[in-house]
């Protein structure tokens, strides 16, 4: 393991390499910053670049945009109350109040310092980990498999606002997987007579479509500039004072390591960690009074936990091929596309890479320190970009990523199709990342399935007999059932409110 | 009830009303794949190509049916407020966008990627509203110009060339 880790950072270190780690942490860092793109947008972005690199060199700089953008989100959380990325909500909270009291640089010192701490200590987690993790996926069984993607698919798409539109999605996504030439007996499947179909649904334009065009097409319904109002034009002291680290350290850690375990579970992810690292924080704290009204804590906290997550979901993904959150089901569409096959396996077959990654993570994280800090003073500048021209760079980046998967004009088409299917998601509360998800299981879960199948005779309690299926399948059918309660019970209770509001408006 | 969602664009009845419509087009994907599923050969050991997108077109239809009884059972018995607010203008120009988008995808062949892009951004850089058409226009031919050598000459991407090819 160690020899590996060192041959990762002699390949981080090479100047190209180092160069584009570079690159995409500074991407990252501004992609992050300006609302309305987030890490996903940027990553499929780069991924007709991705395409002409090595594959280690792709992953570092797309780890780089990653943790990046993490950080980047705070920027706007800061200096505009609005967050760049969902990631930052929590950090807007503390953040802001300081800004409004002229002390922006120090909330963004603070901020890119606990991001480094939440980075930092995810890396090591991932590096602990994620071997241990990949040798006992090594002894899965196709059932095991076949119920592993069932539960990331199930997790991810009902631990949203709406599970049951969660799982719609994912079903969607699973169904679309199914379009193409059949892998078990070579039959057109819903090709519906189109010959562009055989070949299957594109992931990329998917992707593209869902998480890019969608976001475009949803913001041409408004014209002129985003009404951003910066409360602070000029940026003061960026690096924090050793009291002022003193006072807000304890809280980083324990948010870094809150966010690395929630971003090992799958389909949670750094908004939701940003909240829980933040409650704990104020729990903890000596002066619970100051949260809301400019508490260093209250922005080391979410900050350290939300770049503690990168780590975290990493761990699932690259062990299990099943991502820990939204960025990461990018990223894992970005790695097959790429020619990397996420799982146990690719700790035997291709350790360079994985441990380049490691490597990398682990550099990024002082590239991400160094990028804030530097960064923060120029920072007013990266939220004065403007939005009427960002948009269609956006759109234009997205057809040629697009076309160049196969060098194919329908998969433009494909692409636009998505981005309406994502327009509608994102307007009426369907999360797109289940539907992608989908269509990266889609094809491993019923591999599996019919593996185990032949395995057992036909005997579908073959789920049930293995531990670690069984496990998987309860976990999965208790998510489903879930997704079914949180829906009655949202029935009823609006029901009842809206009863309660008639019989007020009676009275 | 009429309360407006963050975008704007639509109230909340409007949303009972999409969700619904929503879930009528999820059942009838389900029983398209479903019919034609039942088309496909089987197997005698394992799955056969028709069992797997059964399996998720059931549960599929299963979630459709859930959605659009939630939907009856909001609005049954609960008087419904009048008059939902679109934003026309919003949807009109999505509407005109997507179009601009699907002509650069019909022309793209036949025009080329560095005669119709420039056009195509300095349209979306106008109806996204900045105000100078004349850095619009210049910006629109620098830009994917720069873009259009990048991708053919370093990535090897060949865009299409079209009437200039």
């Amino acid at each position: 393991m160690f020899s590996y880790l060192m041959q990762g950072f002699a390949n981080v270190f090479q100047p190209f390499t180092f160069l584009l780690a570079c690159f995409g942490t500074l991407v990252g860092v501004v992609i992050g910053a300006l609302p309305g793109l987030s890490g996903s947008t940027g990553i499929i972005l780069l991924l007709p670049l991705v395409y002409r690199l090595e594959a280690s060199q792709a992953l570092i700089m797309l780890c780089g945009l990653f943790c990046g953008s993490m950080y980047g989100g705070s920027i706007s959380a800061v200096l505009l109350n609005t967050p760049g990325t969902p990631s930052a909500s929590a950090t807007a909270l503390d953040g802001y109040p300081l800004c409004q009291q002229g002390k922006a640089g120090k909330a963004l010192g603070v901020s890119a310092v606990s991001s480094f701490i939440g980075g930092l200590v995810s890396t090591i987690c991932l590096i602990l980990i994620a071997p241990q993790l990949a040798k006992i996926a090594l002894n899965f069984k196709p059932a095991d498999y076949f119920a592993l993607s069932f539960f990331g698919l199930t997790i991810m798409a009902s631990t949203g606002k709406d599970p049951i539109k969660g799982i719609i999605s994912g079903m969607l996504g699973l169904l679309i997987s199914t379009i193409g030439v059949d892998k078990l007996m070579g039959i057109d499947r819903f090709t519906f007579g189109t010959y562009k179909l055989m070949r299957g649904i594109p992931l990329l334009s998917v992707l593209i479509g869902v998480f890019a065009l969608s976001e475009f097409f949803m913001q041409s319904a408004t014209k002129g500039e985003a009404d951003n109002k910066l409360a602070a034009q000029k940026i003061g002291r960026v690096i924090p004072t050793w009291v002022d680290f003193k006072g807000f350290a304890l809280s980083a850690i324990v948010g870094a390591v809150i966010g690395v375990f929630i971003g090992i579970i799958p389909g949670t992810g750094g908004s939701i960690s940003c909240f829980i690292a933040y409650q704990v924080a104020k729990r903890m704290s000596k002066n619970k009074d100051q949260f809301g009204n400019g508490a260093l804590e209250g922005v080391a906290a979410p900050e350290a936990s939300n770049n503690g997550t990168t780590g975290g979901a990493f761990i699932p993904m690259l062990c299990l091929g099943v991502p820990g959150d939204v960025v990461t089901s990018v990223m894992l569409g970005a790695l097959i596309l790429i020619g990397v096959k996420p799982g146990p396996q690719l700790f035997n077959e291709s350790p360079a890479i994985v441990y380049a990654i490691f490597a990398g993570m682990f550099v990024i994280q002082f590239l991400m320190l160094a990028a804030g800090i530097g960064c923060a003073k120029v920072s007013p500048m990266i939220l004065k970009i403007s939005r009427t021209l960002l948009m269609p760079i956006v759109a234009i980046l997205c057809m040629i990523g697009a076309f160049s998967n196969a060098n194919n004009v329908f998969d433009i088409l494909l692409a636009i199709v998505f981005g309406l299917v994502g327009l509608a998601f994102k307007k009426f509360g369907y999360p797109g990342a289940p539907l992608v998800l989908g269509l990266i299981l889609g094809s491993m879960a019923e591999e599996n399935l019919d593996r185990a199948l032949i395995l057992s005779g036909n005997n579908w309690g073959v789920f049930f007999t293995s531990p670690i299926s069984c496990i998987f399948m309860i976990l999965s059918i208790g998510s489903l059932l879930y997704a079914l309660y949180a829906n009655v019970k949202a029935v009823v209770e609006s029901r009842k409110a809206a009863k309660n509001a008639c019989v007020a408006s009676e009275v | 009830m009429e309360e407006k969602d963050k975008k704007g664009l639509f109230v909340k009845n409007t949303k009972v009303a999409a969700d619904f419509i929503i879930a009528i087009v999820v059942i009838a994907i389900a029983v398209v794949f479903l019919v034609e599923a039942q088309k496909l050969p089987t197997k005698a050991k394992g799955i056969g190509p028709g069992v797997y997108p059964t399996f998720i077109s059931i549960l599929l239809l299963f979630l459709g049916v859930v959605q659009v009884i939630k939907c009856v059972l909001l609005v049954k018995g609960i008087p419904v407020v009048d008059g939902p607010n679109v934003d026309w203008k919003g949807l009109a120009r999505i509407a005109i966008m997507v179009l601009a988008t699907y002509l650069f995808y019909k022309l793209l062949k036949i025009v080329g990627f560095l005669i119709l892009a420039p056009l195509y951004l300095f349209f979306a850089i106008c109806l996204f509203g900045y105000k100078s058409k004349v850095k619009a226009a210049i910006f629109s031919v620098v830009f994917t110009t720069a873009v259009y050598f990048l991708f053919t000459k370093v990535f090897l991407v060949m865009l299409p060339a079209g009437i200039l090819g």
